[in-house]
């Protein structure tokens, strides 16, 4: 019973020195500028993002959001697509583009009066730095509802994980695209959009292009009657123009990307990308975020546990223990993952890196432990399972 | 007997609200139609199959419609569907768990599985000898006409025909730069998206030269797509343009041939 008592005490003292030396290998690699590389790689990677690139999540696709590739087409054939899809009454049309400058007076007259028809189109600006992008003044209606369609978040790299639906700002509340998109839609209310939409909230993507019915401009302006539009939300945005291989207009980073780590070549269109916010909205299917105290809570306790049993069997037969390590570190891994796989399949988004990372090092840390209590038993009698 | 009564008819009532109202068309490929009351209508993308309603498939057609919870189902053998028969035909059939799927790819990757994609630094040039059907060309005729450049004047020519869901191929030898198949041959009995290339070399490396694919489509799905571009024709025949330039010229410019 002594001994068990003296072996927790030692996993618990390690447990404490592996999240020292990381504290101290994480401000390391934080403050020297030479090592940047490897601190982006590390915001670059997430392992849940495993679970989006192989397609874990059900597969499931939906009707009731429809995208329109509006390709290069002129502002007469837009024109021409929102007249054509308002008359099918769709709940709300979102246009996923900015007129920045006026082009022609005849067919921006005819796109003007179009979208002022409508009194459930959203359209879109950005921030850029300290301004706002919008379209051209022309185009704006007294109807107009508008919402930003930045994806980029503070600290988030190239790729689109996080989203922020509503800010707070000092002097009037802004809503992102999709937000204004849902509220138009009726798919969420105010108090739902205030109380759920302030913080960042992990995407939940079902997928890309592929599980939204989708069409070509060309085709909404040939088809008479096309009954899906009937009450559905249509985002009307770019989505290639034939050679969608090479094709990287308005195509960003996104978990969905089938190389999961090392992406090089840019996976899903903006428009997909609010499809799927939209889809998420829609549905109420937000993922919780387990945030960072109960993480790092988590970590400790699975370095804990795992090291009971590596300094276990490290005292029992050291050999068995070197055989054994990396095997063990692999096994950990693997279940780990899964855990946070299995966690975010019931929409708990639990960051499981720095809790792998934590366990793997404690393992590593043994041998460093045992250095450590051979000196203060030398020093101070100090009492140790590993002796 | 009034608690058994109430439970029955609260059960057909819940089975009532589960069952499928109607399924929305999302993908269609080949002519399919809506069949109502006796009632043909074609069925394009975005249209709905009423529960009550029968499906008709021409040959090579597929469709896939989902339901209200974003299920799939594709049928893609030619026929009369009930509405429920389509509801037996998942698109993903036996999907599996996650635990299966993580498992597997795991072992996957321990075993290096997915790994060995061809990166190369370079593009495709060569004299390529095909010249009919074009790459990603649509054709309707029940007669299909290879034809290619001659290379030399002694010259034999392999044809390879690879059906692209099968992965089949089909090899001919012929002395001339052209080849007439039709379409009731049975290498286009399964599938409809082939590809073709043309060699000199008996056993050349399939994976070695460039294939162009062509795909099967019905004649009502050609003239269907000549009605959409009817202005197009017109003003071509007022240029003087013979039924059959006017042929060639929508052949070659969108691909989709007679």
């Amino acid at each position: 019973m002594k001994i068990d008592k003296i072996l927790f005490r030692d996993a618990f003292f390690c447990t404490i020195m592996t999240f020292i030396v990381a504290g101290i290998l994480y401000f390391t690699f934080v403050n020297l500028s030479f090592l940047d590389p490897f601190e982006n790689t590390f915001k670059d990677f997430k392992f849940t993002d495993y679970y989006y690139s192989k397609r874990f999540n059900k597969e499931q696709r939906s009707d009731k959001i429809i995208l329109v590739n509006v390709k290069h087409a002129d502002r007469y054939q837009l024109a021409q697509a929102v007249n054509k899809i308002s008359a099918q009454s769709p709940r709300a049309i979102g246009l996923d583009i900015i007129f920045k400058d006026r082009k022609l007076a005849f067919t921006d007259s005819i796109l003007k009066a179009s979208i002022a028809s409508n009194n459930h189109i959203v359209t879109s600006y950005f921030h850029e730095n300290d301004s706002i992008v919008n379209s051209d003044p022309y185009f704006r209606t007294d109807n107009a509802k508008k919402g930003y369609i930045n994806l980029n978040l503070k600290d988030q790299n190239s790729v689109i994980r996080d989203f922020i639906g509503v800010k707070d700002n000092p002097n009037e509340k802004e809503y992102a695209f999709t937000t204004k998109l849902a509220l138009e839609a009726g798919l969420i209310d105010e108090s739902y959009a205030e109380k759920e939409l302030k913080k960042r909230i992990p995407i939940n993507y079902i997928g890309n292009k592929d599980v939204f019915l989708n069409f070509e401009i060309d085709e909404i302006l040939e088809l008479d009657d096309i009954p899906a539009l009937k009450d559905a939300v249509i985002l009307m945005g770019y989505l290639g123009d034939g050679n969608t291989q090479f094709d990287i207009e308005d195509k960003h980073f996104t978990p969905l990307n089938s190389e999961w780590v090392g992406r090089a070549v840019p996976d899903t269109y903006g428009v997909v990308i609010h499809a799927n916010i939209l889809n998420m909205l829609a549905k109420k299917n937000l993922i919780y975020r387990v945030s960072v105290f109960p993480t790092y809570v988590i970590a400790f306790i699975s370095c804990f546990l795992i090291l009971v049993f590596s300094i276990r069997l490290y005292k029992r037969n050291s050999f068995v223990f070197d055989i054994t390590e990396k095997f063990v570190q692999l096994l950990l891994s693997v279940v780990l993952l899964y855990v946070a796989i299995l966690l975010l399949q019931t929409n708990i988004y639990l960051s499981v890196m720095p809790i792998i990372l934590l366990s793997l090092l404690g393992i590593e840390m043994i041998d460093y432990y045992e250095y450590l209590v051979t000196y203060l038993n030398k020093k101070f009698k100090w009492e140790s399972h590993l002796l | 007997m009034g608690k058994s009564f109430a439970i029955i008819v609260l059960c057909c009532f819940v089975s009532i609200l589960n069952s499928q109202d109607s399924l929305c068309v999302f993908n269609v490929k080949g002519t399919a139609y809506c069949k109502l009351s006796n009632a043909l209508k074609p069925l394009t993308k975005g249209s709905f199959i009423p529960k009550s309603s029968n499906i008709i498939l021409a040959e090579s057609a597929e469709i896939t419609a989902i339901d209200s919870k974003g299920i799939a189902f594709k049928v893609d053998k030619a026929g009369e569907y009930k509405f429920n028969k389509i509801l037996q035909h998942k698109a993903i059939k036996n999907a599996q768990g996650l635990t299966t799927k993580y498992l597997k790819l795991i072992w996957d990757e321990l075993t290096n599985k997915g790994s060995g994609k061809t990166i190369i630094g370079g593009v495709y040039r060569g004299d390529i000898l095909m010249e009919f059907p074009k790459d990603s060309t649509k054709t309707a005729s029940s007669k299909l006409v290879f034809s290619w450049k001659e290379h030399n004047e002694d010259a034999n020519y392999y044809v390879f025909i690879r059906n692209i869901e099968t992965v089949e191929v089909h090899k001919f030898s012929t002395n001339g730069t052209s080849l007439t198949l039709y379409n009731e041959n049975p290498i286009f009995y399964e599938g409809n998206e082939f590809e073709w290339a043309v060699s000199t070399e008996e056993f050349p490396n399939l994976k070695n030269i460039p294939f162009y694919s062509f795909t099967l489509i019905e004649r009502a799905e050609y003239e269907a797509f000549r009605s959409k571009i009817k202005e197009v024709i017109n003003d071509l025949k007022t240029l003087g343009l013979t039924d059959a330039e006017i042929e060639v010229s929508i052949c070659e410019t969108y691909g989709i041939c007679k």
